[in-house]
């Protein structure tokens, strides 16, 4: 498909293309996910939003240790890593830092790239409940980045730019929805690694072009959907805290098994394109609205599990899905606990979940394959004694 | 055995008359037997100086607790528990207060320091953890793996409220969150949001905004719990409560800083600011302020005697964050060596390492509150923290700094080497950062920690000699 080769063509150039903003007085904006901090109000700076959401490689979390300890989350250690030694170009050209705090592993990560790099670093309070007053903390600081950021650009935001950026925003949303929503056929239209790498390619490249070679696919796929056509593998849906781009082992080794997945939900990594900002009201209070309140709860939180269940167990009826995989970071602590109770509750439902750990060491492949074979087979069998 | 084990711990004649059946009782359950409790006599002597009467006074507070908590399910009564650190203490003491029938406690730091400290028993309790599901290999704080423990194996009644306390970590909330799902305990959270940018320090108002907004639904909702308002007197007689045990505490700590040698042991002293945070039933709270008022006269008598733990003149250095809970042991180590520690990190205050925060001009308790928790240099921001630190180091003319971290807990061991990194530039002074488990006596390294700490011994001697 010419499409993805262009968008890999976009991102190979995007570096070089972000250095000449760069020389020109454009100012990059690095920020870690969870979807917590609104590009929409970067962009309107006139600044460049990038995600820093890299992960998989072994090699930055092993580096990550001549500065912290092992027990921090292998993605957290990837951002600590790839920073320090500097082999991700799109880390080196960040001016400044954003950072959501959601979880003492990302806060950290976000230390020790201020303490060895000198770059300036906004912490975004994210409360931990959602409810009016956390709503309003949380809004209060947006309008604090807001302020800091415009000082750090030099350029004004007006409601306008802002309005328009979350226009922006919400179109590239949208348009993911709608490939994503592909995926509920019998035999999908694009296969979920495909889509999480388009996901992934909309944090680092033009959210413009981005819109605009998004509305091509999508007039493809549509067109090539045939709804008629049966599939008959297994159809999977992937979970957890976090999958970064880049990461795509346990979804590799799910194609190389005949099982599809269909369907992801993930905290970090994968762009929230469920709901979008209301065009109402005042932009900031619109853009906490979303980012906060109408959204799933992460899983940091502490009493999400059941917000979560709801509307996983939503996407397992929509998408039609046989069974779970919770991919878990090792040392992710409150996914790990959550895991559980969601294990358990699925249960109820009849829907099995298999549990698979990552600390993105290569070595483990084989085990992964092993136990997600197994897992296959047994859905398998269930699926032709039904 | 037993009966010594109580006066090793300070009941009088008497209260051991009467109260060896409960204890013998809870022991019991608790799965003691007479070779536990011979061991647990051999490990309270080796840790503490069970020659002053107020520590053995204190001590006994302790095994007081455990039986009543453990007797619980026999005896009835309804329990509101939460857990370090200790924010609500207060509040929970106030709720006890109000209604007979309403009792408080810390369950997971109790048996860590009664099954684990005391006993080395705590194993079946985190194993109970493991099997549920809390699996070893993911790093879980042992602490919220004793708490779970104890249901686990049934051994607490289940809480009326959990009061949980997420001021540091996010495990905590998240934890108590599950014991909601699975066992239907309900909770009430103590949040706040950990996102002070690095210019920022002092009061900062969103925080206190925020956090004392939280203490305020945090006093109704343990009132609906305890099915009666608290009201500000019952708080202010809590407080009270607090205080007539923290005054004489503060004393014996003061004397640890001021006098040259120490006459206690750092870790006594860290064991009686683990009490001082907990909320103890009405009677065992007297009976602690009773003991620690009789060892700051034991320890004055010490001081005008010249009497101490080290030698005069000894080296002194900064214990951060904060001592072994399950494992006196290593600081009495290092006192054995020659070196005191007799201040923690986790009890100094922002800017300078101060003992009390700026709380001037505010007048609302939980406004106070609330600011006194956001100055702890344990809640703060690195720049904040390693200022702290090195202005402690400076003020109270420390030669070093020990930084024994709780490996599970994200938020404190991850920044340690930055905190090394910052204060070494700053001071040149030895840093020394040891990973072990605080709270769970199978990772008790303090054998395997011995070389480490023989050679940090060595660098803080030679250290203090370079001065000289
Ligand atoms: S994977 Fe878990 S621990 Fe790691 S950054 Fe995400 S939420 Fe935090
Ligand atoms: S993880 Fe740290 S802050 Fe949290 S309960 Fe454990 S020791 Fe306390």
């Amino acid at each position: 498909m010419q499409i993805f080769e262009k968008i890999t063509a976009h991102l190979e150039n995007r570096p070089t293309e972000l250095k000449r903003l760069k020389e020109k007085g454009r100012k990059v904006i690095g920020y870690f996910p969870g979807d917590y901090v609104p590009e929409e109000i970067i962009y309107a700076s006139g600044a460049i939003p990038v995600c820093l959401c890299h992960g998989g490689n072994p090699r930055p979390v092993g580096a990550a240790l001549s500065v912290t300890t092992r027990f921090i989350c292998p993605f957290a250690r990837a951002l600590i890593g790839d920073r320090l030694i500097g082999e991700q170009p799109f880390y080196n050209l960040v001016d400044m830092l954003v950072t959501p705090v959601t979880c003492q592993h990302l806060r950290r990560a976000a230390d020790i790239w201020q303490h060895h790099s000198g770059l300036p670093v906004f912490r975004l309070g994210v409360p931990m409940e959602n409810n009016e007053q956390g709503l309003k903390y949380y809004r209060d600081r947006l309008n604090d980045l807001n302020n800091k950021l415009q000082v750090f650009t030099g350029q004004a935001v007006t409601d306008e730019s802002l309005w328009k950026a979350i226009e922006l925003y919400n179109t590239l949303r949208s348009l993911l929805k709608r490939i994503s929503l592909l995926r509920k056929n019998s035999a999908p239209a694009i296969s979920t690694i495909d889509f999480i790498k388009l996901n992934h390619a909309s944090f680092y490249a033009d959210p413009v072009f981005m819109v605009d070679i998004l509305s091509s696919l999508i007039k493809e796929l549509e067109q090539s959907v045939n709804k008629d056509e049966k599939g008959d593998n297994l159809r999977l849906l992937i979970t957890g805290p976090n999958i970064a781009f880049g990461d795509y082992k346990v979804l590799e080794i799910a194609n190389e098994l005949g099982a599809q997945v269909v369907a992801e939900e993930f905290f970090e990594g994968v762009r929230y394109y469920w709901g979008n900002v209301e065009q109402a009201g005042s932009p900031v209070e619109a853009l906490a609205n979303r980012y906060l309140a109408n959204k799933v709860p992460n899983g940091v939180m502490p009493a999400a599990a059941s917000g979560r269940y709801d509307f996983i167990a939503g996407l397992v009826k929509d998408f039609k899905v046989d069974g779970i995989i919770w991919y878990q970071l090792l040392f992710c602590e409150t996914y790990d606990i959550e895991s559980y109770y969601f294990a358990h509750k699925m249960k109820q439902l009849g829907i099995p979940v298999l549990k698979i750990q990552s600390d993105y060491d290569v070595l483990d492949r084989g085990s992964i394959k092993t136990r997600m074979e197994a897992f296959v087979e047994m859905l398998n069998k269930e699926r032709s004694s039904d | 055995m037993i009966d010594k084990y109580l006066e090793l711990c300070g009941y009088k004649p008497e209260e051991i008359k009467s109260q060896l059946p409960r204890v013998e009782k809870a022991f019991t359950i608790l799965g003691l037997t007479d070779f536990d409790v011979e061991r647990g006599q051999e490990r309270i002597s080796g840790f503490f100086d069970t020659n002053l009467k107020g520590v053995r006074r204190i001590l006994g507070v302790l095994v007081r607790e455990l039986v009543d908590l453990t007797l619980a399910k026999e005896e009835g009564g309804r329990w509101i528990y939460s857990s370090p650190p200790s924010a609500c203490a207060d509040i929970l003491t106030a709720a006890s207060l109000g209604n007979k029938d309403i009792h408080v406690a810390f369950p997971d730091l109790l048996f860590v320091l009664t099954m684990g400290m005391m006993f080395d028993k705590l194993d079946p309790i985190m194993e109970a953890a493991e099997g549920l599901y809390l699996e070893p290999g993911m790093a879980h704080c042992s602490l919220i793996q004793t708490r779970l423990g104890l249901y686990a194996r049934n051994l607490i009644p289940r809480a009326v409220l959990q009061v949980s306390v997420g001021l540091i970590c996010d495990e905590n909330p998240k934890a108590d969150a599950s014991f909601e799902e699975f066992f239907g305990i309900p909770v009430q959270y103590l949040l706040r949001s950990q996102d002070k940018d690095w210019e920022e320090s002092g009061r900062i108002q969103r925080h206190i905004e925020f956090l004392a907004k939280n203490l305020k639904r945090m006093v109704e909702r343990v009132g609906e719990a305890a099915g009666g308002e608290i009201t500000d007197d019952m708080l202010n007689q809590a407080r009270k409560m607090a205080r007539d045990f923290s005054k004489p505490m503060r004393q014996i700590l003061e004397m640890g800083v001021n006098c040259d040698p120490p006459p206690i042991s750092s870790a006594f002293v860290h064991l009686m600011r683990a009490i001082n945070g907990m909320p103890l039933n009405r009677h065992n709270h007297e009976i602690a302020v009773e003991g620690a008022n009789i060892l700051c006269q034991e320890l004055q008598e010490r001081v005008n005697k010249g009497e101490g733990v080290v030698p005069k003149g000894s080296p002194r250095v900064l214990h951060g964050y904060v001592q072994s809970y399950v494992d006196p042991g290593i600081v009495v180590a290092l006192e054995k060596m020659g070196i005191s520690a007799p201040i923690e990190e986790v009890q100094l205050y922002e800017p300078d390492g101060r003992f009390s925060p700026d709380i001037s001009g505010i007048e609302d308790p939980n406004y106070r509150l609330a600011a006194v928790l956001t100055q702890a240099s344990i809640f703060n921001s690195l720049p904040v923290k390693s200022r702290v630190t090195i202005e402690a180091c400076r003020r109270y003319k420390l030669d070093g700094c020990l930084w024994l971290v709780h490996y599970s807990c994200r938020p404190i061991m991850s920044d340690s080497y930055m905190m090394k990194d910052i204060v070494q530039k700053e001071l040149g002074i030895p840093f020394m950062v040891l990973e072990t488990d605080v709270y769970d006596p199978r990772y008790n390294r303090n054998r395997q920690l011995r070389p480490q700490l023989e050679a940090f011994a060595e660098m803080v001697k030679s250290y203090k000699a370079s001065l000289r």
